[in-house]
């Protein structure tokens, strides 16, 4: 009965991954439908801004704005926005390739990771990382979006570096998330000026009231919606690992209802075997 | 009255608003401006205040605006605020209780980002007083 004993061992041991599994994935659902509705609220103000944010660049008069005009670029900083835990498919990785692919030969960079995925990912690759933070992958609070968006900007203005560039994980559905990179600062430089605007009190200060402000809720807006994919993709790969698990339990199941069978039959066997030598 | 403004007033929690409007007068850093139908493409960084609505040549409702900014663009207007709020929703008895906490915490001066922090506290508890109390006083100036 060794062979029995094992097998039963190993279901009883998939059964209890299963329960872990399907536990994970109740939890992700529920905190998805929060943050799903979180992001709806919010979707408005980030539309809002960038397009704001877009159109004042393109009224600015003065051209060589620190905000706007693009310096030669030996330093990018890099922003990235990944899960502090993973169990959540290939979420992690695909920001963290997403953000490697803007890491070149001939700059710098300096990257700013929310999340402990990414900055394990960097870390193993040697990269400069010059801030990371925690605890907020799940629960972003504008105040951390603020944050990060401060340092960005302060390094930016003091010369530091010479752009910013946010990568993140676009919500699209439960099912699909695409990781997407949005270069924050300088702001688009377009060639023509597109009409007059009356900036309040002025120009200059217009800009750096409003710039970190703009940095900030992108940012934020990012964490919204990388916690949302974060939640989604835990939830269907914790969906298919119960799945997994159920389909385990059946072979399992299979397997040792023949071995107890072989068993019975050996036993049998055995006892006819026995009885006709008498 | 053909001509009217399409306000939009955003936070990061909510849109609170988005309809048509006839006039609107907004906080600015600098003190208040009116804003009416055809007024020229301009941007504003918005102070603490309130923000009043106006329709049919009346003053329809008002809210609180924590700061922010504008743009007012081809008669759309878009505030964009990190907090904004209606009367109903202000606590009255909370916002006099911050009031009175930051006016005491700017007499013992604490060290200089706490007497920052209570200042700010305590221009957004002045204005969520003064907007919570807009439906009682009626036809103010």
């Amino acid at each position: 009965m060794a062979i029995t004993r094992g097998i039963k061992h190993r279901i009883r041991g998939v059964y209890s991954t299963q329960k872990i599994t399907r536990a994970m994935n109740l939890v992700a659902a529920s905190k998805l439908q929060r943050t799903r509705n979180k992001l709806q609220n919010l979707r408005p103000f980030m539309e809002e801004t960038l397009r704001v944010a877009y159109d004042m660049a393109a009224r600015v008069t003065d051209r060589e704005s620190v905000y706007i005009k693009a310096r030669p670029v030996k330093n990018t900083a890099i922003i990235v926005i990944s899960a502090d835990r993973g169990l959540c498919g290939g979420y992690n990785v695909n920001v963290s390739k997403a953000a490697s692919a803007l890491i070149s030969q001939n700059t710098r960079e300096h990257l700013i990771t929310a999340g402990t995925k990414a900055r394990d990912y960097f870390r193993r690759r040697n990269r400069n990382i010059i801030r990371t933070y925690q605890g907020v992958s799940e629960m972003p609070f504008y105040e951390d979006a603020t944050d990060i968006g401060l340092l960005a900007v302060d390094l930016y203005e003091s010369g530091e570096v010479d752009e910013i560039y946010l990568v993140y994980t676009e919500f699209k559905s439960i099912i699909s998330h695409t990781p997407k990179t949005l270069r924050l600062l300088p702001l688009p430089d377009s060639p023509e000026n597109s009409g007059y605007m009356d900036f309040e009190p002025n120009e200059e200060a217009f800009l750096a009231y409003t710039v970190p402000k703009y940095v900030s809720a992108v940012i934020y807006g990012a964490m919204v919606e990388s916690s949302a994919c974060e939640l989604g993709a835990r939830m269907s790969s914790m969906d298919s690992a119960t799945n997994n698990s159920t389909e385990l339990i059946n072979r399992f199941t299979l397997q040792y209802n023949r071995a107890r069978q072989d068993a019975i039959t050996q036993e049998l066997t055995e006892i006819v075997g026995g009885a006709e030598a008498l | 009255m053909s001509k009217r403004l399409s306000l939009k007033i955003i936070t990061p929690l909510r849109l609170l608003y988005d309809e048509d409007v006839d006039m609107v007068i907004l906080r600015g850093a600098d003190g208040d401006m009116g804003i009416l139908p055809g007024c020229e493409s301009r941007a504003a960084v918005l102070g603490y205040g309130p923000l009043r609505i106006f329709n049919n040549g009346a003053e329809e409702n008002e809210l609180a605006v924590m700061g922010g900014f504008a743009e007012i663009l081809n008669d759309k207007v878009t505030v964009l605020s990190d907090a904004a709020e209606w009367p109903s929703e202000i606590d009255r008895v909370r916002a006099e209780a911050a009031k009175a906490r930051a006016q005491q915490r700017i007499l013992q001066k604490s060290g200089d980002t706490d007497i920052q922090r209570a200042e700010l506290s305590l221009r957004r508890a002045l204005v969520r007083i003064e907007v919570s109390s807009y439906p009682l006083i009626r036809g103010r100036k």
